[in-house]
């Protein structure tokens, strides 16, 4: 029982799940109650930082791997 | 006999007036209502849904080593917690919080007017160390309180003894708190540019009053320009009662804090979706 995904595809998921997420947060309006989508931009906002950091550190431990060996 | 009926008059008023209270409570429980059903919506279930259910093909894929289920488990799994955490527990309809607020801010006009406090408003810092987020709002009968408060402080010696005046909390003063958490600054510690450079930034991106707002301090006067506010902005007739509306009262509130001294509503002016208040600092 191992769980399948490895770095390089953690690494592609987090890149394409922090693209979305910094798109949405910098698209959504800030005029609240003209759009449909009702969030808390600023948890959005954190939330999308915070992915493209994890994606960033991944990024970070390959290139290590491949200095390393 | 004229006494008589003057006497008839302020009971007519009075019941009047208890009759408006009630009309207004009532307004307020259906609204209330309103809110309590909003607050139902439901996304709390499907976060809850998508994380049960990422949970539950993770735990698949692991035990299968399938890479396609484990993809579909960790988005799901993700977006059910982010959809958790990004929930809009704090956000209401704007309808809805602009009808309980002009129920409040039209009920206070017209108690004011009845009683003939119909003064521009004045706002006081707080009075002791501990209470840096208080201050008050302070209302007379006849002469503009504002404005001899000002030639007071201008050291001239016409002003009105003995006016009656009338104490209130002011209208905005959670707004100013709530601006002042979001800030995460004392803001009796801080000058009047720092809350020019930030306030700003606190009004249009954080809490969402307003869609832009300029303030520009110069000397003892403070001028503020908000544009597409949250709340309507209804001046007028009621042009003399002015100062006491929601945004206009936290500004002043906050102005107090910073400064430390009272704030007079000088200038409010609409046009269009744009408000433009002054605010006098006295004695600086």
């Amino acid at each position: 029982m191992v769980f399948p995904l490895g770095l390089q595809e953690l690494t592609l998921w987090l890149a394409v799940t922090a693209i979305i997420l910094l798109a949405t947060a910098e698209l959504i309006s800030p005029q609240y109650g003209e759009v449909g989508l009702a969030v808390d931009r600023k948890r959005l906002r954190n939330a999308a930082v915070i992915t493209g950091l994890a994606f960033l550190a991944t990024v970070t431990l390959r290139v290590y791997e491949v200095i390393a060996t | 006999m004229s006494r008589g009926v003057e006497g008839g008059d302020e009971a007519g008023q009075l019941e009047a007036l208890r009759r408006r209270l009630r009309e207004l409570e009532g307004e307020n429980e259906a609204l209330s209502e309103k809110l309590r059903r909003l607050k139902r919506r439901p996304s709390r279930l499907s976060g809850l849904l998508l994380l049960s259910l990422g949970g539950v093909l993770i735990v698949f894929a692991t035990v299968y080593s399938s890479l396609i289920p484990a993809f579909i488990g960790l988005s799901l799994t993700f977006w059910g917690a982010l959809l958790l955490y990004v929930r809009p527990v704090r956000y209401v309809r704007r309808e809805l919080a602009v009808s309980l607020a002009a129920n409040t801010h039209t009920s206070l006009r017209e108690l004011l007017k009845e009683t003939g406090y119909t003064s521009r408003a004045l706002y006081l810092p707080p009075r002791a160390m501990g209470e840096q987020d208080k201050g008050s709002l302070l209302v007379s009968k006849g002469p503009n309180l504002a404005a001899s408060a000002t030639s007071r402080s201008q050291g001239e010696s016409s002003h009105p003894a003995g006016t009656s005046c009338l104490a209130l909390t002011p209208p905005g003063l959670d707004l100013a708190r709530l601006m002042q958490r979001e800030l995460g600054r004392d803001l009796a510690t801080v000058d009047l540019e720092y809350l020019a450079a930030k306030l700003p930034k606190v009004m249009v991106e954080d809490l969402e009053v307003a869609g832009e707002v300029e303030i520009e301090p110069r000397g003892d006067v403070v001028s503020v320009k908000v544009s597409q506010p949250l709340f309507p902005i209804r001046l007028g007739e009621e042009a003399e009662a002015a100062g006491l509306d929601c945004l206009t009262s936290a500004i002043a509130c906050i102005l107090t804090w910073t400064t430390a001294k009272p704030i007079a509503v000088e200038l409010l002016t609409s046009s269009g979706d744009t408000l433009e208040a002054r605010f006098r600092i006295l004695g600086a």
